[in-house]
């Protein structure tokens, strides 16, 4: 368990440093941005409370806007986000599972299609909202939606590549 | 209470979100100018609504004072309006659609503006007095005009007021012709009424209606062609039988003829000359 805590811990550092100095700079064709720190929220065990869900997603979120220079917009999205993800882990896992039991979202308790609807609704709901407070305006709805849908994609990239990554090392 | 604490403990994770939702939106629109400025308008825009719905609401409760006040000032309003109605009757009685088009005809002419301070309608041979005299340019053979019409001819002149030989009287004659034909006669009047004057000399195939307008002809050098004199109101035979007579309504009202305006013809002078060397050239 203390071992699970310090290896989401260092998750946290990692995606963090990862967000501020490398995918906050990359914009493909300057629309598509992957909030790949998003990822920590989906590997959060089951046994987390809901409300430590919510207070990560905004302490992430206010992080990255603090460096971004954007405050307030990606801390609302990924509260957002922090939110769902104990609600759609618990629709998809399987339900004769043992309530008690230690479990984290993955590629290993989800199954990959499992995993990756969920990392679809996560990466969607947080570029939705980021986009649309970033916006605030639906002065140029084309432009919004070629936003939301194309950093959806590289940020589901993201995801999947780092599940990958870490489903083989876990194997 | 117990179910309400429950309640609260429950889904405390989901208040801390609605919480922390709204420090991200206080961020949002306290450190980023463009949402800011956005939330800001579009804040100002809800509490104007709110508040254009809240004066509509009170003015509606007020609406019989007001409607008071409108039917008082309604009231006032057209009293006034009667008022400046009889004021302004009396102001332009003469200015009339006949003025404006003589305004029009007369436009290169100059006009000396004068009051009639003496008239007759009365005799056979009346005549009126003018307050401008050669002091303001008139001089004897200038015609006079009226708002309604052609009024007459200068006949003699003081320094400050001259004698006018109007249409009603029996010495005067002044060429005129039928608006839109040829035919041309010369306009005379009879004692009586005042109203009334005759054109003679209309040859007999000539079709003038009855309602035609008669104008001046402009064969003297007195009136330019166009002036309005008055309206056929009958057609006869001339005493002689040869041609026609016309009975004509005159514009002018002479029993209530005040302001007048003087032709001051430019170029009288030179057809005058030009007439005198023609008359002196055939006599040589």
């Amino acid at each position: 368990m203390a071992k699970l805590i310090f290896s989401r811990i260092g998750w946290f550092l990692f995606l963090m440093l990862l967000q501020i100095f490398i995918f906050n700079h990359i914009h493909i064709a300057g629309v598509a941005t992957a909030f790949a720190y998003i990822y920590l929220l989906l590997i959060l065990p089951n046994q987390t409370p809901k409300s430590l869900y919510v207070l990560t997603g905004f302490a992430m979120g206010l992080i990255v806007d603090v460096f971004n220079n954007t405050p307030g917009v990606s801390a609302a999205a990924t509260t957002l986000v922090g939110l769902a993800v104990p609600y759609m882990f618990q629709l998809l896992r399987d339900k004769d599972e043992d309530d008690d039991a230690i479990v984290t979202p993955g590629a290993h308790s989800l199954g990959w299609a499992g995993f990756t609807y969920l990392a679809l609704t996560c990466s969607l709901l947080q570029c939705l909202v980021f986009f649309i407070v970033e916006n605030f305006s639906f002065s140029t709805p084309l432009v919004l939606l070629i936003e939301i849908a194309g950093s959806t994609a590289f940020t589901l990239a993201v995801i999947l590549l780092f599940e990958w990554v870490r489903h083989s090392a876990h194997r | 209470m117990k179910a309400f604490l429950d309640f609260l403990v429950r889904f405390h994770h989901f208040f801390l979100f609605l919480l922390l939702e709204a420090v991200s939106l206080l961020l949002l629109f306290r450190f980023n100018s463009f949402q800011g400025s956005v939330w800001f308008t579009a804040a100002n825009g809800v509490a104007a609504s709110v508040n254009r719905m809240y004066g509509d609401a009170v003015a509606y409760t007020k609406l019989q004072d007001v409607n008071k006040q409108l039917t008082a000032n309604n009231v006032l309003l057209s009293k006034e309006n009667e008022l400046l109605r009889e004021q302004i009757a009396s102001a332009t009685a003469d200015t009339t659609q006949t003025f404006r088009l003589m305004q029009d005809r007369l436009r290169d002419a100059r006009l000396i503006a004068a009051t009639v301070v003496s008239n007759s309608t009365q005799k056979e041979d009346n005549y009126l007095v003018i307050d401008r005299g050669e002091a303001d340019g008139i001089r004897p053979e200038m015609g006079v005009v009226g708002g309604n019409g052609v009024v007459g001819i200068v006949y003699l002149t003081s320094p400050h007021y001259s004698l006018v030989v109007p249409i009603i009287n029996q010495k005067s004659t002044i060429s005129c012709r039928v608006r839109g034909t040829r035919y041309f006669g010369s306009l005379t009047w009879e004692k009586g009424n005042v109203r009334r004057a005759f054109v003679d000399d209309i040859p007999r195939y000539a079709s003038v209606q009855k309602g035609s307008v008669i104008e001046t002809s402009g064969y003297s050098s007195i009136f330019p062609p166009g002036l309005f004199v008055g309206r056929v109101s009958g057609v006869r035979n001339s005493p002689d039988g040869q041609s026609y007579r016309l009975d004509i309504l005159l514009g002018t009202n002479f029993a209530n003829i005040r302001d007048v305006f003087v032709i001051s013809n430019s170029y009288k002078a030179e057809i005058d000359t030009l007439q005198l060397r023609a008359y002196t050239a055939q006599d040589e």
